[in-house]
């Protein structure tokens, strides 16, 4: 299991910038389509739809690091499924978010052995062969690293939620606030990056009248 | 225009698919520089260039160049109408030194902060909604590509069109126009998200209504230290959770 989960971990790390940009590897997309693999779509879509939240406003301007969400999604499910109930859930999302920024750091590190083969490339004979299989090369190379970093946090994940199963003191509903009240900030967060607070009052509260109107209804 | 559009250079399909992965070679020294090498290859081939007159083009491009993804296709196209039309290097190193910086910002601003987070509010709305998961995640992903689909066709065709002068026709888009008003839906979606969250906690059976205070407080601790708090929020979130596990029901 943890081989199809490390070519799904891959083949997503290579969505989030190497091929296409589709966002098949947002949490909500990645998280649901990892539960689907597993046999539970659901919850699949519960862990997706909570760890989006944290991901939500978060924008890859230049070369700055980045959480990378698609391996993350993955592990974040295969935690929740292997620990079970509530610890699942929360011990998913811990997983999910500390497997993201670990992720971002392993993309770094790729872009850094990439500059160095391009660089010798360039101090050498740059042909067209040569900079089509480095290039190549490279995507291949993104592909290999997030399927490392999946199959190795779904083993330590796996391992880790064995152990700790059963030992959540929170019910379902404290677990559940606890985890909307960090997503809060970063929902903040975002409302700020859509104009802020003066220039979107207006149609922000119009909203929020809606939500609530809806969700008692 | 009709002038324009039969004198597409020969090779442009395949430097316009090749866009879709410009980014594979993204690196810290020459950033999408390579990629654009590698996507510039099939028009420089169809040209005629082979042998070392080829290797010398592809060593052109090989330079530091920076875009938003979406929108590399832009220059990509302007820089394939240059070389068609046989315009000196110097000249195409200016111009794609010149638009890097615009391509980069625009897309940032429209497509990651504004385009993005909307249509993933429409399917956390939807989730929120109770929608079976292939509901939420279809209409993301339906929604958000043909925009990224349609923005990737129109930088590529724009580009091709105008060639070095599409920068002019760039500040005459109404794309910051659009962004204002994904914006705006952005705000509305995350309003009526916020209301749906704030009611249930509200009303949750054994979830004190101290949880909607606490997400009130959160939200404008977001509000007002933006991208600064996302990292930390993150941190203390995955602390207490490990250390509420540590301490939990053994």
């Amino acid at each position: 299991m943890s081989l199809s989960l490390a070519f799904l971990g891959g083949l997503l790390a290579l969505d989030a910038t190497s091929v296409g940009q589709f966002m098949v590897s947002r949490p909500l997309v990645a998280g649901t389509l990892t539960g689907w693999w597993l046999g539970d779509p659901a919850l699949g879509l519960q862990v997706g739809a909570l760890l989006e939240l944290f991901h939500l406003a978060g924008v890859p301007a230049g070369g700055s690091r980045v959480p990378e969400t698609g391996p993350a999604s993955v592990v974040a499910v295969a935690v929740a499924m292997s620990a079970g109930g509530l610890t699942g859930l929360a011990f998913g999302l811990v997983a999910g978010l500390a497997v993201s920024e670990l992720g971002g750091i392993t993309v770094g590190l790729q872009r850094q052995v990439v500059g160095r083969l391009f660089e010798r490339i360039d101090a050498g004979s740059v042909t067209a062969p040569k900079v089509t299989a480095a290039h190549l090369g490279s995507v291949l190379l993104d592909f290999v690293r997030g399927a490392v970093v999946t199959a190795v946090a779904v083993v330590v994940g796996g391992w880790l939620s064995g152990v700790l199963a059963s030992r959540w003191p929170l019910p379902y509903e404290t677990t559940i606030a606890l985890v909307l009240v960090g997503a809060s900030v970063h929902l903040g967060a975002l409302l700020k990056g859509f104009g802020g607070w003066k220039n979107r009052r207006a149609v922000f509260l119009v909203g929020l009248v809606a939500g609530i109107v809806g969700a008692y209804l | 225009m009709t002038n324009v559009e039969a004198k597409r250079p020969p090779g442009w399909m395949s430097s316009f698919l090749r866009q879709f992965i410009i980014q594979g070679s993204w690196n810290y020294r020459s950033m999408l520089g390579s990629g654009f090498a590698y996507c510039m290859i099939p028009l420089l081939r169809r040209r005629g260039l082979s042998g070392h007159e080829l290797d010398d083009a592809v060593r052109n491009h090989m330079g530091p160049f920076n875009s938003h993804p979406y929108l590399a296709g832009l220059a990509l196209g302007a820089v394939a109408r240059m070389e068609d039309s046989a315009t000196d290097t110097e000249t195409i190193e200016k111009f794609k030194r010149a638009i890097q910086g615009s391509l980069g910002g625009l897309g940032d601003l429209l497509i990651w902060g504004a385009w993005r987070p909307t249509t993933l509010l429409l399917a956390l709305v939807l989730v929120w909604a109770g929608a079976p998961p292939w509901i939420p995640v279809g209409v993301f992903l339906i929604v958000y590509n043909l925009g990224h689909l349609a923005l990737r066709w129109w930088g590529y065709s724009r580009g091709l069109r105008y060639g070095k002068d599409v920068g002019a026709r760039l500040r005459g888009a109404e794309l910051s126009r659009l962004g204002e008003r994904v914006f705006s839906g952005g705000a509305l979606l995350l309003g009526i998200l916020v209301g749906a969250f704030l009611v249930s906690r509200l009303a949750a059976e054994d979830a004190s209504a101290l949880w909607s205070f606490a997400g009130i407080a959160a939200f404008g601790l977001g509000l007002k230290f933006g991208h600064r708090a996302l990292r930390g929020t993150t941190l203390v979130v995955v602390l207490v959770i490990t250390l509420l596990t540590a301490l939990g029901n053994a």
